[in-house]
């Protein structure tokens, strides 16, 4: 009975102190303009010198740390009777345990969103390979990544996993190495073929000629040897190569008479055996 | 080699045609040809001349050497003071190398030439450039490759021929030098083509 007849008390105060809601409400209105205010400086300021997803998630950190100071001086403000900002701060530390434990996955991708922003081993625009999935990043969130696979789809990738694990980004190198491997039967002129892949290879606009062109045999096999043709591309060359590179090969291979080589195996026939 | 552009008049403008490309330019635009630094911008800004064999150069020395340069032709559309390239006429096929490591270095145009001593004429679709070296390390050095930036070199005209810009090299140490063209033509009294460097 206490306990209600105090609750009625209380709505019948913050009745009385509605010049105290008033400010509360101005106090998170003003909160919410400077956010948004302060987020468009930022964007404007930091135009040109950071890149976009960076200026975009603290931005986003700014506004929601002003619109936490507008939400804690406008409790202040309220006077809530047994409410002070101190025990809410510690009943907020409280709830931050609880909410931190719920919602780990989310917390240790938003770290690890923060980490990337500063670590940056990748920008919008880079290609990566995220285990398998590559593409072009076309958004670095506080949360996840996304990137637009070559098929045109979009993989949204948490950030703590592209932070945690191993990530290859293309677009990082100046130059790129492509490696076709090739197989010749043993009858024909080894020395041969590879001169004339290398100068096949030397030939193409494409294919840089410092470092150049390498050909060599890298293995004798079961059907032949086994040659293996390197050559390095400048970045933005490397699929025009990737995707000639085996059909300039097998133009060669056809010019000089050399067939495909074929699994093989050899019988003779010992007749002093057989006849016994 | 044949250029194999065409020219037309219609009604009020210019027709440029050459193979599937067709570009029109209003009447008050002129269409001219110029050379132009034979490289490939979207591949890099970046051009090299590997030279073949290298120079070498005493310690605290300076040499002069002249290099040739490949020129493609460029066609811009021009009110008489400023240009625009419309299209590009290639000469030479183009090859590129690596300069430096995979991730910090540069893709250059790459040219190989041999250095001469003298001054001499340069052909059709080239031009020559003079390339001063300075060795400030201790040390004898040699000098093989001259990467620069090709938006930053100028080009100029001499009695029917092309010259380029004055490139200086200055070594400072063992795989250290600084490149870069000093705004003078290489040789005295030719005359600034304005359409170079192509960034202006």
């Amino acid at each position: 009975m206490i306990i209600i007849l105090q609750i009625l008390e209380n709505i019948w105060n913050l009745i009385i102190q509605f010049e105290n809601i008033f400010g509360a409400i101005v106090s998170i209105a003003i909160a919410l303009l400077l956010g948004k205010y302060i987020s468009v400086i930022i964007r404007r300021r930091l135009h040109e010198k950071v890149p976009p997803s960076t200026i975009q998630n603290v931005a986003k950190i700014v506004y929601y740390i002003i619109l936490l100071i507008g939400i804690a001086v406008a409790i202040r403000i309220l006077n809530i009777p047994g409410v002070t900002l101190s025990e809410l701060l510690v009943a907020g530390g409280f709830a931050g345990i609880v909410i931190g434990l719920a919602a780990q996955p989310t917390l240790s991708n938003f770290i690890a969103g923060i980490l990337l922003m500063t670590e940056r081993p990748f920008k919008i625009g880079d290609f990566i390979n995220y285990s398998g999935n590559v593409g072009m990043v076309v958004d670095v969130g506080l949360l996840s990544t996304k990137i637009q696979s070559w098929e045109g789809y979009y993989v949204r990738i948490p950030n703590n996993e592209l932070f945690n694990s191993p990530l290859i980004n293309y677009s990082n190198s100046k130059a790129r190495l492509v490696r076709v491997q090739f197989t010749i039967p043993f009858e024909h002129d080894l020395k041969k073929v590879i001169q004339e892949v290398q100068n096949k290879l030397n030939e193409q606009w494409y294919v840089l000629a410092d470092p150049g062109p390498v050909v060599f045999p890298i293995q004798f096999n079961d059907n032949g040897i086994l040659i293996e043709a390197r050559a390095w591309t400048s970045g933005n060359t490397w699929f025009t190569l990737y995707s000639q590179m085996p059909s300039l090969i097998e133009e060669v291979l056809k010019n000089l008479g050399v067939p495909y080589s074929y699994p093989r195996r050899i019988l003779t026939e010992d007749r002093d055996i057989i006849n016994k | 080699m044949e250029l194999n552009y065409i020219i037309q008049r219609e009604k009020d403008r210019y027709i440029y045609s050459r193979g599937d490309k067709r570009i029109e330019v209003p009447f008050e635009l002129k269409i001219m040809e110029y050379p132009i630094l034979s490289t490939d911008e979207s591949i890099t800004d970046f051009f090299g001349i590997v030279l073949d064999p290298p120079v070498y150069v005493n310690e605290d020395g300076e040499i002069k050497i002249y290099v040739k340069l490949p020129l493609d032709t460029g066609i811009f559309a021009t009110n008489g003071s400023s240009y625009k390239l419309i299209d590009k006429i290639d000469v030479y096929p183009k090859k590129f190398a690596l300069y430096g490591n995979i991730g910090e270095g540069v893709i250059y145009r790459y040219w190989k030439t041999s250095a001469y001593m003298e001054e001499f004429k340069p052909g059709r679709n080239e031009a020559i450039t003079l390339i001063d070296i300075i060795n400030k390390a201790e040390s004898i050095g040699s000098i093989s490759k001259v990467i620069f930036n090709s938006k930053a070199l100028s080009l100029y005209s001499f009695d029917d021929s092309v010259c380029g810009e004055v490139i200086r090299v200055t070594r400072l140490q063992k795989g250290l030098a600084i490149t870069k063209p000093i705004n003078k033509p290489s040789i005295d009294g030719a005359k600034y083509i304005p359409t170079s460097p192509l960034s202006q």
